[in-house]
């Protein structure tokens, strides 16, 4: 509690820096498809403020409004004063969750499913298995338009599948363990697959811990600090157990949130092992262009044509820009297309899509005309929360392309 | 009682563009100044009817009624500071037409400015007016403020653009005035009368603007003086070698010593002035301008001169004064722009009088501005948490003006009135003046109820 008001405190004075200039409204997507001032960094910041002055009481709409920031981080990067707006509301969110407890659905879903990912892997088979018999048909409305947005569930996860090979210990350049998100391994496996492909492809002997958690983002940005401490605590020491150089991610999302295990803490010790871990984690897309060197195969991808769009957290959150363009455009055969407004949210924002429906679809509507715009067959992101909301685009404004991560692309040269 | 007006608004155009919540109220309390009120009602209107159905019941009922555009106002334009209704107008933000023919645009009051530009140039036509905030500032907002910005020494400011004007007057009647002309003597011209009013007059729902070809290239020169004086002359001179760069701005030390702090924008920390020039037009014409700025410039002792030779060097040079906000408000954290303007040659002694002002108060006044019109921006930064600091800020700001008067100048010259200069206007104004600007404030709104309290 301490920890977090203190915390808070420094954020608040922060935003004493406030100009109101407007610029965020340049940038922000709520506001690009609102238009309202309680949809925007700037007035995010006066109604956070009022309310840590105790002027606004905490009504249900002012909790609405804090939960209505994708924390796409756009407003930091044009921002004279660098307000971290996305922190401070979530340090806010903390708060009001350790003043006055929490909503039972929200708690229920980020302490026994989203934190464990076995029960988040049979969470999603339980959605395979009802959609199969037709019972999603009879979910409530609202969950039956949540329900929409995940993509079909295949038959075994990436670590069911992996269980049964046995890890190679072959004396290679670098020692990388991977850390399996819960979105790559539950929808995802072959995104797994392929980059471990390619890092063995790079000289590179991967070790994968089983039993590795949640990365806590999702239970950080909805106020359950400590759920998230104990999630990095453990995904700390079991990265530190498998005495590995390097820890590599092909999820943007968990990039950002391993990479800054480090404000998690507020113990000195604690620190400087999550310092020491953080220090070590890599992107793929990084890790291949700036640590190993990248090496394409020699397969042609003649005819085919690649677009990429930018992932929040690992654009803005990580600065990995360049490297997935580097990637694809060394591959051979493949065209690369730009993507008009690439580093536009998608609208996905972790829960958002599911949480704000309406806000998070005309987001996306934006993205999607774009995508358009490019023809490319396949649409390229860093993310697989972003690749589920692609392909979810795709499906409602019904154009054919195909959602890949880089790496997919790459390995399929090799 | 506010609860039956939100309710009548509401049942007249829709009760989804109504809100009297608390949370809503207090998003639209504010601009850019320091200032802050809350409003009862926030209506955003969508079309000429709506804005007419709010004014018609706001007289009745004899509320306050503040149009608001982006909020980006300095001198606290929006800022309802009696309550009232404030129509945001971002629901109106269509661009009606761009005439190829007439070389005019029509627009809504909600479009954004950088927005039109942009949809402009794609047709090779040119809306020159510039106001720092136009990424994100209204048309609307810009025509009832009067913004001007960096081009003004060879463009004008928005008042030279605006032909025509459609607005809604405080009984819910429509006015229209000027039109698709470019010459119209008949009768008082209102539509300029109109501009610059700060919303106390009606509520525009309609705007017709003049639009130019697009000049064919421009280039950017950076030239560096060690003294203030130098640089004045120059600008001078540069005129009376028959150029009118597009823009000119200068800057001194304390400006460019913060902005080198903030970011590399390859400004030098020890030249008293630089000066930031860019000129236009045709590839011959930019070629033989860049020559003379050039010349002149080493005829008044510039110490150095870099001509961008691509754009990227053109954008680099530009970066640090658009980072100058940015850079002084990393500096402390309220950063108070003020808005001198004096006759073109007293520049030099208006800045003079601005660093004589920072010695007495012990404080910094990074002064950059748009050196080619006379208008200096001093700016005042403190830090609001140290009493001693505030403390100082209208002994400052009442130094400046006065200064600016005695050269006779101007208290404001594109920032506007709003409320932070009602005392200043108060002096700049002779008693007549200001009888002629009451009389006509009432023969437009009788019961005071747009945007009271602002202007003058």
């Amino acid at each position: 509690m301490e920890e977090i008001q203190k915390k808070l405190k420094e954020l608040y004075y922060q935003s004493d820096n406030c100009i109101r200039c407007g610029r965020c409204t340049t940038v922000c997507p709520t506001f690009a498809v609102t238009g309202k001032e309680s949809m925007v960094a700037r007035g995010r910041v006066r109604l956070a403020r009022e309310y840590v002055e105790g002027n606004l009481e905490l009504s249900n709409r002012l909790k609405l409004y804090f939960d209505l920031c994708l924390g796409c981080n756009a407003c930091l990067d044009i921002c004279p004063p660098r307000i971290k707006t996305a922190e401070l509301l979530n340090l806010i969110k903390t708060e009001i969750i350790q003043k006055n407890g929490s909503p039972f659905l929200d708690s229920m879903l980020l302490n026994m499913i989203i934190s464990r990912p076995e029960n988040f892997r049979r969470a999603m088979v339980l959605l395979d298995i009802s959609r199969k018999l037709g019972i999603n048909k009879l979910f409530p409305a609202t969950l039956k338009d949540k329900e929409k947005i995940l993509p079909v569930v295949p038959q075994k996860s990436f670590k069911e599948l992996y269980r049964h090979q046995s890890q190679r210990r072959t004396g290679k350049k670098h020692r990388v363990g991977y850390f399996t998100g819960c979105l790559t391994n539950t929808f995802y496996p072959e995104i797994a697959f392929d980059t471990i492909k390619v890092l063995e492809y790079h000289n590179c002997e991967v070790i994968i811990p089983m039993d590795t958690v949640c990365c806590g983002l999702p239970h950080r940005t909805m106020g359950y600090w400590h759920d998230s401490q104990r999630l990095a605590r453990k995904n700390i020491e079991l990265f530190l157990k498998s005495q590995v150089d390097y820890i590599v991610t092909d999820c943007g999302t968990c990039g950002y949130a391993l990479k800054n295990y480090t404000e998690h803490f507020t113990e000195p010790g604690d620190i400087k092992y999550a310092r020491f871990f953080s220090e070590r984690v890599f992107d793929i897309n990084e890790f291949l262009v700036n640590v190993t060197g990248l090496k394409v195969g020699n397969k042609l991808l003649n005819g085919c044509t690649a677009t990429y769009h930018e992932s929040c957290h690992l654009n803005r959150g990580q600065k990995i820009s360049l490297q997935p363009r580097e990637i694809l455009k060394a591959i051979p055969g493949l065209k690369y297309i730009e993507l008009p407004e690439a580093n536009w949210c998608c609208g996905a924002a972790g829960s958002f899509s599911f949480k704000h429906q309406d806000i998070a679809r005309k987001i996306l509507e934006k993205k999607i005309s774009n995508i358009g715009l490019t023809e490319a067959q396949y649409v390229t992101a860093g993310c697989p929360a972003c690749l589920i909301q692609l392909d979810f685009g795709r499906r409602i404004f019904a154009l054919e392309f195909q959602v890949k991560h880089p790496v997919q692309l790459l390995a399929e040269s090799i | 009682m506010i609860d039956n007006l939100a309710k009548e608004i509401a049942a007249r155009i829709g009760k989804s563009k109504v809100t009297t919540a608390p949370e809503d109220l207090v998003c639209y309390s504010y601009d850019c100044s320091m200032y802050s009120g809350k409003p009862d009602i926030v209506v955003r209107v969508e079309s000429k009817t709506d804005v007419i159905h709010v004014l018609k019941i706001a007289s009745q009922k004899q509320v306050p009624v503040i149009a608001r555009g982006a909020a980006t106002s300095n001198c606290g334009a929006v800022i309802p500071t009696n309550g009232g209704i404030i129509l945001d107008m971002l629901g109106m933000s269509k661009i009606i037409e761009i005439d190829m023919d007439n070389f005019i645009a029509v627009c809504e009051p909600g479009v954004i400015t950088a927005h039109l530009q942009a949809e402009v140039e794609k047709r090779g036509l040119f809306y020159p007016p510039d106001p720092q905030g136009l990424s994100m500032s209204t048309i609307g907002g810009n025509v009832a403020t009067g913004a001007g910005g960096p081009r003004a020494i060879k463009y004008g400011t928005t008042r030279d653009y605006i032909l025509g004007l459609e607005t809604v007057l405080a009984d819910g009647e429509v006015l229209k005035t000027g039109g698709k002309v470019v010459k119209d003597v008949s009768g008082y011209n209102l539509t300029q009368l109109l501009i610059g009013s700060e919303g106390t007059l009606g509520v525009f729902t309609e705007i017709i603007l003049k639009l130019i070809p697009l000049p064919e290239t421009k280039r950017t020169l950076l030239c560096i003086f060690n003294t203030l004086e130098d640089a004045s002359v120059a600008v001078t001179e540069i005129l009376h070698h028959k150029v009118i760069p597009s823009m000119m701005e200068l800057l001194d030390k304390t400006s460019t010593q913060l902005i080198q702090m903030y970011m590399d924008a390859g400004y030098p920390t020890d030249a008293e002035a630089i000066l930031l020039i860019e000129v236009d037009g045709s590839n011959e014409d930019v070629e033989d301008q860049v020559v003379i700025v050039k010349k002149v410039c080493e005829s008044c002792k510039a110490r150095s001169i870099k001509i961008a030779r691509t754009k990227e060097e053109e954008e680099a040079i530009w970066a640090g004064r658009k980072a100058g906000f940015a850079a002084l408000s990393a500096y402390k954290p309220v950063v108070i722009p003020e808005d001198a303007t004096v006759p073109r040659n007293l520049l030099p002694e208006m800045m003079r009088k601005v660093q004589d002002i920072a010695k007495k108060y012990d404080v910094l006044l990074p002064t950059f501005g748009h050196a080619g019109d006379g208008n200096v921006h001093p700016h005042i930064c403190i830090n609001p948490r140290h009493a001693d600091e505030l403390d100082k800020v209208n002994k400052i700001k009442e130094e400046i003006y006065r200064e600016a008067l005695n050269l006779g100048g101007t208290i404001t010259g594109e920032h506007g009135v709003g409320i932070v200069k009602k005392e200043l206007a108060k002096k700049q104004h002779s008693k007549r003046s200001l009888t002629i600007m009451t009389a006509i404030k009432k023969a437009f709104d009788p019961n005071n109820i747009l945007n009271p309290g602002k202007a003058f």
